[in-house]
């Protein structure tokens, strides 16, 4: 193994991840390839520290993540209605047929009612 | 993320109980806020994708069935929706650039390094270095290195092939220690 083929691998090892026979015994007579290797080790322990690292959040962003349930209450009713409306919608489609149907039947009756009168 | 999120506070949240919800928001604002801000760079667009992450966390949460904890969800949540704005923007770079000093005055404001300079002076440099990268190769090593997400998941999210996503972590990384360690990055 040389140091070219080593250092173009360093950077796809995974965290924790321990080198193989041939990388350790590279490494053990390659001062320059074990710098190297330890520079990517703190990179990679450094990074995972910055998750613990957190900026304050504007007063006004809090704010409004907390007014997300208010502020999205009318579209969901409106959401609500809408599915079932839909889910219903031949219930209430036989429904206004029939409410037509009886007023139809209604104004005709009347009609006949008033030709006869 | 540690999870800061009780399976109790989740479930009144999921009945609607708004005092709730502002409890779960303020258990987890930083964290995504943050994640954002490590994407994107800008503090509006990461306050704008905050917004957009909680929306969805908002109209998601009966179909969470818990199978990963909240805060992982949350931060999938989060990083789908920084994505999103990053690629929405049509911003100049020089805006960018312009934005750093905001952000600088901002970050870090570490609670696990509190009182340790060096510590916090190593990783303001890495912030920064993690600034000065491409933008492609910024959310894939944030999200890989910093959250811990899987290659598969990155691939999803950024909407590239794994192999894809392997490179640019690895590029980045590339790139970042050479930033990291400028006088010894270059030596072969």
């Amino acid at each position: 193994m040389n140091c070219g083929d080593l250092r173009g691998r360093m950077a796809s090892y995974e965290s924790g991840a321990e080198p193989t026979r041939r990388e350790v015994r590279h490494l053990s007579r390659c001062k320059e390839c074990a710098q190297e290797m330890a520079r990517y080790g703190l990179l990679a322990e450094s990074l995972e520290e910055l998750s613990s690292q957190v900026v304050m959040v504007p007063a006004a962003l809090e704010a409004a993540l907390i007014a997300i349930p208010s502020a999205a209450r009318p579209r969901l009713r409106a959401a609500v209605v809408v599915t079932h409306l839909r889910r219903n919608r031949r219930s209430y489609a036989s429904g206004v047929a029939l409410a037509l149907t009886a007023g139809a039947a209604t104004w005709a009756t009347r009609s006949r009612r008033l030709e006869a009168a | 993320m540690r999870e800061s999120v009780s399976a109790e506070l989740l479930e009144r949240c999921r009945r609607g109980d708004e005092s709730a919800w502002a409890e779960l928001v303020r258990a987890t604002q930083r964290e995504v806020y943050t994640l954002c801000l490590r994407i994107l760079r800008n503090p509006d667009d990461a306050a704008e994708a905050s917004q957009d992450a909680y929306v969805r966390a908002w109209k998601g949460l009966k179909s969470f069935r818990g199978e990963a904890s909240f805060t992982t969800w949350l931060y999938r949540v989060a990083s789908n929706a920084a994505i999103s704005k990053q690629r929405s923007r049509k911003r100049s770079r020089e805006h960018e650039v312009s934005s750093d000093d905001e952000m600088l005055a901002s970050l870090p404001s570490g609670e696990s390094t509190e009182g340790r300079a060096d510590v916090r002076a190593e990783l303001e440099t890495l912030e920064r270095a993690l600034r000065a990268l491409p933008e492609h190769y910024r959310a894939a090593v944030v999200l890989r290195d910093v959250y811990g997400m899987s290659i598969d998941e990155i691939a999803g999210q950024l909407a590239i092939s794994e192999s894809a996503a392997k490179v640019r972590v690895h590029r980045g990384r590339k790139k970042l220690k050479e930033m990291v360690f400028p006088a010894n990055g270059t030596k072969s």
